[in-house]
């Protein structure tokens, strides 16, 4: 049996874990709150963006069959061959100690470009976590366009410009030839659930064509509205990627706070398992010196 | 004039500004566009410039960065990518932005989208000075 300092000096470490693992815990039960409050605060432009430019998209659709032209509404929404590239955007976190938030992606991603074995991928990363695995990453066809790593849990609409630019750029030049966008990230499904999500942001799936006698609002337009649905459609993209961005960022946190408050707990458990330990072996030796003393009394007494 | 517009002014990040208002001034691409009750639906590009709010006899400014705004049935829906409030900016801040901005763009050998940018860039402050100044003390008839 292991002495009785020997036990003691584990349950101080012990203890110094269970406290640092509960003060990580409340850390991101706050910054998780803070988190949740802007993906509300974000939602308003979101729903907003998406109606306008459904709408601005259906017009422009109703322009195009009148005039008999082939359908073409802008590149967002033309479905382009499949022998293309893809483009993955991956949201990972920065930091470790989330359970398995980070691996999940990672792991969803090897398969991602397992199955595209052989051809070129472009990809851009979000997180430090996802940009140290691309630089480990041997034996695929992938070009990184752009990473960026640091931005958690101060996530601002200026990332998603970035993160959304760089991808526009790409999904643009003809020389990638991109087909397909998707992008793999953690939603926030509620404290205690993550999912992992695999969603294609572009292209754009056209809106259903509604029936010609259900109007559409009757806009004035300036400039004219294909310029406007233009200007709207990569402010959409960059939305939609804010909105991910957020998600998992708040997802990460909520992760973090399960993964640190089972850390707490199974501290706790270790911690009353050695405290039991420390007494039993603390009463042993009060009982053996006792029995010593008895011992050494009754062998005096006779 | 019992009629009012409603106004909602959204960036990515947040509802920056919602309330009744009776006159809105807006920084169209073709130059300010004013919108009173009772304006045809419009679908207007923005630059980057100043709105301003007119509630009865208070106008208040933000600076916004380019967007679009959405004006239906009296309600105007601004979409922009920043929006501060007069009282949110920090002059001095803007004043050195746009000195550093100005310094900037005269460097020799600067690229064309270097160039924009820079330029952008002075506006930007230009703006939010222009904001910053007037503020709200501007007396109606002025406007």
């Amino acid at each position: 049996m292991a002495s009785l300092r020997e036990i003691r000096r584990k349950i101080k470490s012990v203890k110094s874990t269970e406290q640092i693992t509960k003060a990580m815990k409340m850390v991101a039960a706050a910054r998780m709150r803070r988190s949740q409050l802007s993906i509300l605060a974000a939602r308003p432009f979101a729903i907003k963006m998406e109606r306008l430019v459904r709408e601005l998209a259906l017009l422009e659709i109703r322009a195009e069959q009148a005039a008999g032209l082939p359908l073409d509404i802008h590149p967002f929404f033309n479905r382009r061959p499949q022998s293309g590239a893809e483009l993955i955007v991956f949201v990972t976190g920065d930091k470790g100690l989330c359970g398995a938030f980070n691996s999940n992606v990672l792991r969803a991603a090897i398969d991602w470009f397992r199955a595209r074995k052989g051809r070129k991928s472009y990809c851009v990363v979000v997180g430090r976590k996802g940009r140290d695995f691309v630089h480990r990453l041997k034996g695929a066809d992938v070009e990184v366009i752009q990473e960026l790593a640091g931005v958690f849990p101060k996530v601002s609409f200026a990332h998603a410009e970035l993160v959304g630019q760089a991808v526009i750029d790409a999904y643009l030049d003809p020389t990638k030839s991109v087909s397909k966008v998707t992008v793999l990230y953690n939603e926030f499904k509620s404290v205690a659930q993550q999912r992992l999500l695999t969603v294609a942001l572009l292209p754009i799936p056209e809106p259903e064509v509604v029936p010609a006698e259900i109007a559409l609002p009757d806009y004035g337009f300036e400039p004219g509205r294909q310029e406007l649905l233009g200007a709207l459609l990569p402010r959409h993209v960059k939305a939609s990627l804010y909105r991910i961005l957020l998600e998992s960022q708040a997802a990460e946190l909520a992760a973090r706070m399960n993964a640190m408050d089972a850390a707490s707990k199974n501290a706790k458990e270790l911690r009353e398992a050695l405290n039991l330990d420390a007494n039993r072996t603390r009463q042993s030796f009060i009982t053996k010196e006792i029995a010593e003393l008895v011992g050494g009394a009754e062998a005096l007494a006779n | 004039m019992d009629k009012r517009l409603t106004l909602e002014l959204v960036t990515p990040e947040k509802v920056a500004w919602s309330a009744g208002a009776d006159f809105v001034v807006l920084p169209a691409l073709e130059g300010e566009m004013g919108v009173l009750p009772g304006h045809q639906s419009f679908l207007v590009g923005l630059t980057a410039g100043e709105v301003r709010i007119k509630v009865k006899d208070e106008v208040q400014r933000f600076a916004v960065s380019g967007g679009f705004a959405e004006v239906k049935d009296d309600k105007i829906a601004l979409f922009a990518e920043t929006a501060e409030m007069s009282d949110q900016i920090d002059a001095e801040r803007a004043k050195q932005a746009l000195e550093r901005a100005k310094l900037a763009s005269v460097k020799p050998g600067l690229d064309p989208l270097q160039l924009a940018e820079m330029e952008a860039a002075i506006r930007r402050a230009q703006i939010r000075l222009r904001v910053v100044r007037h503020g709200k003390t501007v007396p109606p008839h002025l406007e």
